[in-house]
């Protein structure tokens, strides 16, 4: 199993919190998906290539340098997303209720283990 | 018959005498004015010297104030009245992060987001344990408990202290990672009380329903009797009020001695075992050991894991303060007891529902 799936099984599975889990890049390829609701996984693929696009651009012209990780705080439910390398993105999905900050760190954590397994081999 | 001279003598005696007392008294009393005077001007210029020196030292404590503010890079002024500045936040985190034992320290808020910048990859999933245990006061509140502290250690010997601010710092939660040892509690409540702004702590006592229930009930299914009767015969002794042993949130044993009423017991279980499960997943580490909730009144919340087990603790002393060593004296002889009863089951048949074999 790819490392990007094994670490988003790691993060999605048996974890209340969190509906979904996917590694993607720029050109929309989806490198590790993990949920327990595909519908919603689809759209979140959909829109994570031109949501990416845009906080790079927003980052860059605020000049706050690189895109790190954001959190989105909806109403009823959160998501996070995370840079990876500069090209792939890892986007972590909650639950109704899930706390944005928990999201966050299960994030940055994927990107984080991404990047030293990546970086060994 | 009186001669008019002696007469005319006696008066003129009487008459000098009075005289010569009223210049007396008039004497006296003008040197009794003359001291009182003295001794006001003498009271006032002390008072006038006191006020003074008052006035001098609360110029050079304002002094001092101002120029260790300046020093953190604190304006001399609180910016928010009602809540900490994010700088003080940074000050106040550079505190926690000069103490002893301290690997990271981080403030953060109940979404589990940090207020501070984070200075470790693990930063934010730190931050992110004050989110769990904001569900755990809130489940504890809803049975009339207040939780102070929550500190646990990891199989791994990671420790891992939230500090619920009060205060200006209302809603944040100072949390503090160590490896081997657990931080000073103290230096950490010194931390507390610098972010609460002086605001006292509500100290007030568990809601009536963790006293007064006494229950010991054997579990439903079975189970080894020996371990149960040693279970229970620890219960009203050291202050230890109640006991909940279960798995995979299931109560299978529970019992009380003048202590919390069954539903507040499995409650407090659940809660606390639903928490060691949310911070673990988050550390992304080591299984949880053991999870201890300091209570505002006074009182420890002991969780500790059994292996796929958790035996949960209710230790409220009747007065004076809960010994942490006491608590852990106990702990460890449960757990003991606890490891004896599986060897002993090993040859034995199992219980129905499989705890402890």
């Amino acid at each position: 199993m790819p490392d990007s799936a094994r670490l988003a099984q790691t993060v999605a599975r048996g974890n209340p919190d969190v509906i979904g889990v996917l590694v993607v890049d720029g050109d929309g390829k989806v490198h590790a998906t993990d949920s327990t609701s595909p519908d919603v996984v689809r759209a979140a693929v959909a829109m994570a290539v031109p949501l990416r696009d845009l906080l790079d651009r927003t980052t860059a012209e605020l000049g706050c340098g690189e895109l790190n990780a954001t959190v989105v705080e909806g109403r009823e439910a959160s998501f996070a997303i995370a840079d990876v390398d500069g090209l792939r993105s890892v986007v972590v999905i909650g639950s109704s209720g899930a706390a944005p900050g928990s999201l966050r760190a299960d994030c940055l954590w994927i990107a984080s283990r991404l990047r030293e397994v990546e970086g060994a081999s | 018959m009186i001669e008019p001279s002696l007469v005319l003598t006696m008066l003129g005696a009487v008459a000098s005498s009075a005289i010569a007392w009223t210049v007396g008294a008039r004497r006296a009393q003008a040197r009794a004015e003359g001291a009182a005077g003295e001794a006001y001007r003498r009271v006032s210029a002390a008072r006038d010297a006191t006020e003074r020196r008052s006035r001098e030292l609360h110029a050079q404590n304002a002094q001092w104030r101002a120029s260790c503010l300046v020093t953190r890079g604190l304006p001399a002024q609180p910016v928010y009245r009602d809540r900490m500045a994010p700088i003080e936040h940074e000050a106040l985190i550079g505190m926690a992060r000069g103490l002893m034992l301290i690997d990271d320290a981080v403030i953060a808020d109940a979404s589990g987001l940090a207020r501070t910048r984070e200075i470790e990859g693990a930063s934010a999933s730190l931050a992110a344990v004050a989110a769990p245990v904001e569900r755990l006061r809130l489940a504890l509140a809803k049975v009339g408990a207040g939780v102070a502290e929550v500190h646990f250690e990891t199989f791994d010997a990671s420790h891992v202290s939230a500090r619920l601010l009060g205060g200006r710092a209302e809603g944040a939660t100072l949390l503090t990672r160590s490896t081997s040892l657990r931080a000073n509690p103290l230096a950490l409540d010194a931390v507390a009380h610098v972010a609460a702004g002086g605001v006292g702590g509500d100290f007030s006592s568990p809601a009536a329903t963790w006293r007064g229930t006494t229950e010991r009930r054997r579990p439903i299914s079975g189970g080894p009797a020996a371990f149960f009767d040693d279970l229970e015969r620890e219960l009203g002794r050291s202050e230890l009020r109640a006991l909940v042993f279960g798995a995979q949130g299931k109560v299978s044993y529970t019992a009380a001695e003048d202590g919390p009423a069954e539903s507040v017991r499995t409650a407090t279980f659940l809660a606390l075992d639903a928490f060691a499960a949310q911070a673990a997943r988050l550390l992304h580490g080591a299984a949880m050991s053991r999870v201890d909730v300091v209570l505002r009144a006074d009182g420890i919340l002991r969780w500790s894991a059994l292996g796929r087990e958790s035996l949960a603790l209710v230790v409220l002393p009747d007065d004076g303060s809960t010994s942490p060593a006491l608590v852990e004296r106990l702990s460890g002889r449960l757990r003991r007891g606890i490891d004896a009863a599986r060897e002993g089951s090993k040859g034995a048949p199992k219980s129905a529902n499989g705890s402890l074999s």
